[in-house]
């Protein structure tokens, strides 16, 4: 199993690309850091920063600038690893995962499109971008860091490791940052279409029912509908409108706040599982100490 | 636009500092190199010393061995990002690769943090020449030199051309040797329109490729006679290119350590770069040279078959510009291995200084007046006390001899450069369509 009793309803909200520039682009009413305040207090789990192809914002440097004005609240990015190599991705949501302590989120949903690095089809690539993800997120483990100035040490560098992937993806590795606060942002598969490999590698999916036993999901709820009963462990909400006026909407919906610890990441709030290592042991070393 | 010229000052944020031992330093921690707040803190150190731009170097996989010192980590654009949500004025400087980047998705992000921060936004263009990148991205090894060049500039057309259509709402067709777009930017135009374009044009290609459309070149100079010769060569390829030679700012690196006194600066330079590091400094010197040094007599100068020779394009690692400095530094003063090694403990090539606040501040104003420099990378030793230091008892000299501003008077990195976006005229270079930038 792969998830933990909950014991509450997790709510997440999905801003629509017009939303999120509504929210940051300069001289607007509000600042980014009073929304940031809200959607700390409002208790909703993640944000996710929906991208498209009507006006948009980049959904990682948006996510970022939230980041930085939040202290508590999930940062979910769509991205598709189409024109964005699953190299730089895993690196940018590593790097928005150091910068929010553990709150980075990867939202991907479209497979029927062509990767611009290789020829694969769009549910193969999309399943081998997470996993090479998987991979370089603990090809630098975050205990080689030792700082030992005694010894004039910075890293137990002879321990980061290469890959060696081969799939629809060629990646060697390492990834040039170190293990993420969550060693697994979590990969949340926003489609309708859950018959994908893609649907089933992810950890959490949105719709009615799991694509894979053990799967975290959360039904789907637009704004001025009626909320519908589900087995589902919680609720994505969306709607037209301001950003305001859809987080206070997704806000109602939060169970009676439990504090959570202030260190709690995006997993913790999802309820997923702690993680073994997707690297075996045997993996070649990037940086082997000479003899 | 104010009559008064400044002296251009950038900080190249190398995490917690250029030296090898500013990671044991007491203001920063083990993981200050992939922290947010330190980057922020610094970002609000350089705005309070009014600060051109902060810069940050980059490449797709790793360069430098991390066992002795912080890496590059984090990626440059999200650490731009957590930058420009602490500030309001700094410019934001990164370094995106053209090898192993697709350009309608570095044009939107890009533009998307130049639209954020309100026009702040500058690109290092570079091509990747670490060869650990090119096994991240599916290739057995780096595309050779010229591919990479051509690549780069058909790269830049592209996003070029992108940026415009954000604001035309017009598409980009292109079909080129590397890329087929068919599309229109939909994130919106920024407070100058789209970012400025940086090259750090350290090789004679280098510096004939940023004369023609960089908006600033980031160059590694360890002599002012080398760095004159430079700065008046792009100047000339900017006039032939049927450009303001003002318009392209020449910037070399500059490392610093400073001290009340000339003495402590030294103990200060002799703590952080301990001599351990010498391994280092050998390795990144034979990647440089492209050749071992092991079989040298150190106590005599560089052979001069390894001087004179330019290194296989095929087979060579390292970086031209460089190299280019290293050779220049070692004949002028006919340095031994030995010596060379030591001058270059940690500097990898860039003009160093160890002293007072004025003698920093005279470099500054002798290389700016003797026409070296429009102004400068500044790369303090550690980061950062070196760049508090820096801020609090350089600039107040510099302000005080006329040559830096007291406060921000232009809010976008174009106005300051003194580059707005105009309209296009296209120049033809080597068959690729450049626009004047």
């Amino acid at each position: 199993m792969s998830i933990v009793p909950l014991g509450r309803r997790v709510v997440g909200v999905a801003l629509s690309p017009a939303q999120v520039i509504e929210v940051l682009v300069p001289d607007r009413p509000t600042e980014p850091r009073e929304f940031g305040r809200d959607l700390d207090r409002s208790g909703i789990d993640f944000v996710l920063l929906s991208t498209g192809p009507g006006e948009h914002f980049d959904a990682s440097i948006a996510a970022t600038i939230l980041g930085r004005h939040t202290t508590s609240i999930g940062l979910v990015v769509e991205a598709a690893p189409l024109r964005d190599h699953p190299y730089n991705l895993a690196r940018r949501l590593g790097s928005l995962d150091h910068l929010t302590h553990g709150r980075a989120g990867w939202a991907i949903g479209s497979v029927a499109a062509r990767s611009e690095w290789t020829r694969a089809d769009g549910d193969d690539v999309l399943t081998d971008a997470v996993e090479v993800a998987r991979k370089l997120w603990q090809s630098w483990p975050s205990d080689t860091i030792v700082a030992d100035s005694g010894a004039g040490v910075f890293a137990e560098s002879h321990r980061i490791v290469h890959i060696d992937h081969d799939g629809a993806h060629r990646v060697a590795g390492p990834l040039n940052l170190p293990e993420p606060p969550q060693s697994h942002v979590p990969v949340l598969w926003i489609s309708e279409s859950s018959t994908t490999r893609a649907a089933r590698v992810a950890d959490v999916v949105i719709g009615s029912a799991p694509a894979r036993a053990g799967q975290r999901v959360l039904a789907p709820w637009r704004i001025g509908t009626p909320v519908a009963a589900s087995r589902a462990d919680g609720i994505l909400v969306s709607g037209e409108g301001s950003a305001a006026h859809v987080i206070e909407a997704a806000a109602a919906q939060v169970d009676s706040p439990r504090p959570l610890r202030s260190t709690a990441t995006l997993r913790d709030r999802l309820g997923l599982a702690p993680l073994t290592r997707v690297l075996d042991d045997e993996r070649r070393s990037a940086f082997p100490r000479l003899p | 636009m104010s009559g008064a010229r400044h002296v251009i000052l950038n900080v190249n944020v190398l995490d917690v500092g250029t030296a090898t031992g500013a990671w044991q330093l007491d203001d920063v921690h083990a993981r200050s190199f992939i922290d947010g707040d330190h980057f922020a803190e610094v970002a609000r150190i350089a705005e309070r010393g009014t600060l051109d731009a902060f810069f940050l170097a980059d490449s797709p996989g790793f360069w430098d061995n991390p066992r002795f010192k912080p890496t590059r980590g984090l990626e440059p654009s999200v650490i731009l990002a957590a930058a420009a949500a602490a500030t309001q004025h700094l410019g934001l400087i990164g370094t995106l690769s053209t090898t192993f980047n697709d350009p309608v998705e570095l044009a939107e992000r890009l533009l998307t943090l130049d639209t954020v921060s309100g026009g702040r936004v500058a690109w290092n263009v570079v091509t990747t020449y670490a060869p650990p990148a090119a096994a991240n991205f599916g290739l057995d090894a780096l595309p050779d030199r010229e591919q990479r060049y051509r690549r780069g500039a058909e790269f830049v057309d592209v996003v070029t051309a992108l940026w415009r259509s954000a604001i035309e709402q017009e598409p980009v067709r292109h079909r080129g040797e590397f890329f087929d777009v068919d599309h229109v930017v939909r994130v919106p135009p920024s407070a100058q329109g789209y970012p400025a374009l940086v090259q750090a044009g350290g090789s004679p290609d280098g510096r004939t490729l940023a004369g023609r459309t960089a908006h600033a070149v980031f160059s590694a100079e360890l002599t002012l006679s080398q760095a004159i010769e430079h700065y008046d060569q792009v100047k000339a390829v900017a006039r032939e290119a049927g450009r303001d030679p003002d318009h392209v700012k020449i910037l070399p690196g500059l490392v610093t350590t400073i001290g009340s006194t000339e003495e402590e600066a030294r103990a200060r330079y002799d703590r952080l770069y301990p001599r351990a590091s010498a391994g280092a400094t050998i390795a990144r010197l034979e990647t440089t040279l492209g050749v071992s040094l092991a079989e040298l007599d150190w106590d005599k100068p560089l052979p001069a078959e390894i001087l004179d020779a330019p290194p296989d394009p095929k087979s060579y690692a390292g970086s031209l510009g460089f190299r280019e400095s290293v050779v220049g530094l070692a004949r002028e003063r006919a340095l031994t291995v030995a010596e060379l090694v030591r001058e270059l403990g940690g500097s990898s090539g860039h003009r160093t200084v160890v002293g007072t606040p004025e003698q920093v501040a005279d470099t500054i104003e002798h290389w700016y007046r003797r026409g070296a420099a429009d102004g400068f990378n500044l790369m303090p030793d550690a980061i950062p006390s070196g760049l508090t230091v820096f801020v609090d008892e350089v600039v107040p000299i510099l302000r005080r001899r006329g040559l830096f501003r007291h406060e921000y008077a232009e809010s976008t990195l174009r106005d300051r450069l003194g580059v707005p976006v105009r309209s296009a005229d296209r120049v033809h270079d080597l068959g690729v369509a450049v626009p004047v930038p």
